[in-house]
């Protein structure tokens, strides 16, 4: 499953600046910037009107992309009850089930995007963060090459070939 | 390009849901569901969302999803 383009866009790679988070500097405990690798993606369901655009947490740890349960009501899906996994977060146990939703990427300047199929984990429940969307390693890293650089608060999203292309 | 200075951009919106477009916040509400009922109203796409931790989440580094 690799992304495919639906409009003609500008070549990768794109690059996505960090943003500041929102507890950071005054509002972090030890006064300290926090940045993190957020993208715009957009969630859409089998109307493409209700699509739902959030800033989501590139999170190279987590298994798969997850998501609040409000976002599974804007965009119109029902996640499968009957295939709903318990998962532990943070010492507490939460259920996610999981729907397949398109995602779509437009880089931070020019035009076009990619989409893609992806199984997404809705959580029925969510907590205070501020992410309402994390990208996963199934779902969003095996779709590019994905490469973080803190010194630049940056992010690359290239083609997932470019890896191999790279590296083998 | 500088990181998006978001304690800056959020200062005095704890709590809600708001929309963010080229580095400005567009819009704001008290719920997604408001939320995106104004976006949808006034046919915004290219706006995204996010929810503001309120000044209670203040002194507490979040992590991952919180």
């Amino acid at each position: 499953m690799i992304a495919t383009d639906h409009v003609s866009r500008s070549p990768f790679p794109w690059l996505f600046t960090y943003v500041e988070d929102p507890i950071s500097g005054k509002n972090h405990p030890q006064g300290r910037t926090v940045y993190r690798p957020v993208v715009p993606v957009t969630l859409v369901g089998p109307e493409a009107e209700n699509a739902a655009t959030f800033l989501a947490l590139v999170d190279s740890g987590c298994e798969r992309c997850l998501a609040a349960p409000g976002i599974a009501r804007q965009i119109g899906v029902e996640p499968d009850a009957d295939q709903q996994v318990p998962m532990r977060i943070g010492g507490d146990t939460r259920m996610a089930r999981p729907a397949q939703v398109s995602l779509r990427l437009a880089p931070e300047q020019g035009e076009g995007h990619v989409e893609w199929l992806a199984e997404v984990d809705f959580f029925t429940e969510w907590t205070s963060s501020p992410w309402q969307v994390l990208l996963g390693q199934v779902g969003f890293f095996d779709q590019f090459t994905v490469t973080f650089s803190r010194g630049a608060r940056q992010l690359a999203i290239e083609s997932a070939e470019e890896f191999d292309r790279r590296w083998q | 390009m500088k990181p998006l200075p978001l304690p800056e951009l959020l200062k005095g919106l704890e709590g809600k849901w708001v929309a963010l477009r080229d580095g400005e916040v567009i819009a704001a509400a008290d719920s997604s569901d408001a939320l995106f009922k104004r976006l949808r109203a006034k046919r915004i796409q290219d706006a995204a969302v996010m929810r503001v931790p309120t000044e209670l989440d203040h002194g507490t580094e979040l992590v991952g999803l919180g």
